[in-house]
């Protein structure tokens, strides 16, 4: 790690002191402060000036509808690109290429996961096109995780002896200090032990080596290595960057609920519109990091819930501006998030989407933070990501609220004198009139999700798809509980220092 | 395949930003209520109706544009220059029911509209000798029904011993000598040396019934000032029912607007009336009817 970066891995305020941990707190209220405030501007406006709330939430409606058209725009270029490059033979076209030399160390963390979840990713990328002399696996278990956990991994080693570059497991040791459990904690111990026993136990030169951090339901697909190789030999600066497949969550596709099914999706959907606009993208979930600014950071982050996007972060400030996330726009296959029960299902999906909204939030004190402290990186690009990212956590906790919830104060609190008027009558038919042009981007999603869903193994019917299609319905509903709701949880709990720790999503395959 | 260019997504960013400026203040003017008149713009009112019945007809100046149904009770009509309309609500087997609006700039004159079922039927209430006889005669369309005995008698005590004007629900303030005889939802109900009048009871702004147009509202009208009586009063099927020495017993929509709807319910200035949980009945000598339809 670089000497002036002694501030890169912090995780909250109280990795710090004096001023610092004074100025990290303030940084930590922001988000929640920002949405509370504009919540409770809607309910207290309502009262004394019901018609100008009236006019921001018609114009709020209007706005919604005109970002609706341009995502879409996003989600439909990427759609065109992802499927265009799911057909390209990227093998052949890595020829010319000294691909020869690219080692893929791929990390599976996990926890307590059945044998079939580890076992269905190792085989996926055992049968991916890239040669899989080329490639080390890591099988990063915890020590927490219990011995059968354990046998799982050396069973799955056993059963790959021969097959790879190496496999190995490493666990990591629990209750060290400076740690929260967790992901992050977990691929950072893998990744600098498997990098002494395989990559520098070989003389494998670090500047070849490229880092995949995979959710352990991770599977690729066929061509993932050789196009995730293809980037990395052709993008700019590839020690300068990461990158970043969309996560689809079809695994278990047909047997997830609706819920599952439609929060999945929409997971994915955000992450097909940011591959289109880079410069908002971070890296989410299984991503893809070279191993030479991995070591320079000192790997992933030990004491934080969110360590998939952070890592990004880490980057971005170790390098004063210069490094970036590269959009794969080729997928890799995950589980949709699903219990035994369906109550279960809805607190496992509470807990993934409030977990998420922590990352987005706690990432906005670190680079506040350290844009504050930083003065290499550009003044443009430190304004643009922050108010990317100040703007994105806003949007997520409030803007579903103030369409359907506070926006609508007026006609509740506003008084006899405002329902007098035809703006009051006209405030739900106009704002309805945007609500509704703007719904029909749901159709585009419904589209776009029966094409990217694989056949149902048990039903080919047409009939099946039906409920595939109409299950988008429910997003105004989802966008309320599971985004507004666990956005404004997460941000408050940072607001008053009630930090998240790590939940690990139980995976679960009937 | 290249990811969308950063020319082409702000292309996309501008067009939609412009088109969003375009449409805001359109929709902006379009919700308080302007409309487009040629090449000027025109500030517009509304009246909104409701009903409570459904296959009710809901005219504007002759014309019928909306009919209720179960799900569709509340009518919204926009765009209409500021004047005067004239709404008319028809339903099979009710009075037919009208009233003269004033619509005013940018704002919604509000109306509700009061349904008496013509004719209204009045039955002769019998003391049956058994329960049985009773419930079966119920169920007919006689004009005379059968009630236990004891529920006679509890009809009757209530006229014998009580009075509907002197309930004394209201407040009295030092300008209001009157006490209200009674009050729902804020509007209490005074007689005043015979004359009936409702007022607003509460510091808010009085409901649209209280506004010969939406800006200008009072705080009580009179609903009988005529040289006629009043001597009892009571809110009643969405109105009042009122007794008074010349005419018997009335019925009337409790709003300024004209014209109001008045219904003779029982026309015998020496009946009386009472509402018995929430059914009126009248009596006239020694025979007690029952109102129904409400």
């Amino acid at each position: 790690m670089k000497k002036n970066d002694a501030y890169l891995h912090i995780g909250r305020a109280s990795d710090l002191s004096g001023v610092d941990r004074t100025l990290y707190r303030f940084f930590e209220m922001i988000p929640g402060a920002l949405s509370v405030i504009t919540l409770l501007l809607f309910i207290v406006l309502s009262f004394f000036i019901p018609s100008v709330v009236a006019y921001f939430t018609i114009g709020f409606s209007a706005y919604w509808l005109f970002k609706t058209i341009f995502l879409t725009t996003h989600l439909r270029h990427n759609f065109k690109r992802m499927t265009h490059n799911l057909n390209i033979d990227w093998t052949k076209k890595l020829e010319n290429t000294n691909h020869e030399e690219i080692i893929h160390l791929v990390i599976l963390p996990f926890f307590r996961e059945p044998y079939e979840v580890l076992a269905e990713s190792v085989r996926a990328i055992d049968t991916a096109s890239f040669s899989n002399k080329q490639i080390a696996v890591v099988l990063a278990a915890e020590e927490a995780g219990g011995r059968e956990a354990l046998e799982s991994a050396q069973r799955i080693e056993k059963e790959f002896q021969n097959t790879f570059l190496a496999i190995m497991t490493t666990v990591h040791p629990k209750g060290q200090e400076g740690e929260i459990p967790g992901k992050g904690s977990n691929i950072a111990y893998a990744a600098k032990v498997s990098k002494e026993k395989i990559i520098d136990a070989r003389a494998i030169p670090h500047e070849k080596v490229i880092v995949s951090a995979m959710d352990s339901d991770t599977v690729v697909y066929k061509d993932y290595f050789s196009c995730l190789t293809w980037h990395f030999l052709t993008c700019d600066n590839p020690l300068r960057s990461s990158f970043q497949p969309v996560p689809l969550y079809n695994n278990n596709i047909w047997s997830s609920p609706m819920l599952s099914r439609v929060l999945g999706y929409s997971s994915t959907f955000w992450q097909m519109i940011q591959q289109e606009r880079p410069e908002r993208l971070s890296t989410f979930a299984s991503h893809a990091v070279p191993l030479v600014p991995l070591i320079e950071a000192n790997y992933w982050q030990r004491n934080m819930v969110n360590e998939d996007s952070r890592i990004f972060f880490n980057l971005f400030m170790l390098y004063d501006g210069d490094y970036e996330v590269i959009p794969l726009s080729y997928p890799v296959s995950m589980d949709a998030n699903v219990a035994p029960t369906f109550w279960g299902t809805v607190q496992n999906l509470y807990k993934q989407h409030l977990r998420w909204s922590y990352g987005s939030a706690e990432n906005i004190p670190y680079l506040m933070f350290h844009f504050i402290k930083n003065p290499n990186i550009s003044l443009v690009k430190k304004v643009r990501l922050l108010f990317v990212h100040i703007e994105g956590a806003w949007s997520l906790a409030v803007q579903p609220l103030i369409l359907f919830a506070v926006g609508w104060m007026p006609l509740v609190i506003g008084g006899k004198d405002f329902n007098n008027t035809v703006l009051s009558y006209n405030l739900p038919i106009v704002s309805s009139w945007f609500l509704t042009a703007a719904m029909f981007g749901l159709v585009f999603l419904a589209i776009y999700s029966l094409q990217l869903i694989p056949k149902n193994p048990q039903n080919h019917t047409f009939r099946a798809q039906v409920p595939m299609a109409l299950q988008w319905i429910l997003v105004p509903f989802t966008m309320v509980i599971f985004s507004s709701i666990p956005g404004l949880d997460a941000q408050l709990r940072l607001a008053f220092g009630k930090y998240l720790g790590f939940w690990n999503t139980p995976k679960f395959r009937t | 395949m290249e990811p969308l260019s950063l020319r082409t997504r702000r292309v996309f960013a501008s067009v939609s930003f412009i088109l969003f400026l375009i449409i805001l203040p359109i929709a902006g003017l379009y919700a308080s209520g302007y409309r487009l008149s040629g090449f000027s713009l025109v500030s517009t009112g509304g009246i909104h109706i409701s009903a409570p019945l459904s296959g009710t007809s809901i005219s504007l100046n002759a014309e019928e544009l909306e009919r209720t149904s179960l799900f569709s009770k509340t009518f919204f009509f926009d765009n209409l220059t500021p004047g005067s309309y004239v709404i008319q609500a028809e339903t099979e087997g009710y009075y037919p029911w009208s009233k003269t609006l004033v619509v005013e700039s940018r704002l919604v004159t509000d109306v509700s509209v009061l349904s008496i079922p013509q004719p209204v039927r009045l039955f002769e209430l019998t003391q049956a000798t058994s329960t049985l006889a009773s419930v079966d005669a119920l169920s007919t369309t006689s004009t005379t029904q059968l009630i236990s005995a004891d529920d006679y008698a509890v009809i009757a005590d209530v006229f014998a011993t009580t009075t509907p004007t002197l309930k004394n629900t209201g407040t009295s303030t030092e300008e209001q000598v009157s006490p209200s005889v009674d009050i729902e939802s804020g509007v209490g109900l005074v007689i005043e040396d015979g004359d009936l009048l409702v007022r607003w009871e509460r510091n808010s702004n009085p409901p649209s019934s209280f506004c010969t147009r939406p800006s200008l509202c009072v705080t009580h009208f009179f609903i009988e000032r005529t040289p006629q009586t009043v001597t009892d009063a009571e809110f009643f099927g969405g109105g009042v029912i009122y007794r008074t020495e010349e005419s018997g017993v009335m019925l009337s929509e409790v709003d300024i607007r004209q014209p109001r709807l008045v219904v003779s319910i029982y026309s015998d200035p020496q009946a009386s009336f009472r509402i018995i949980d929430g059914t009126l009945y009248i009596k006239d000598g020694e025979t007690i009817y029952r109102v129904e339809g409400f």
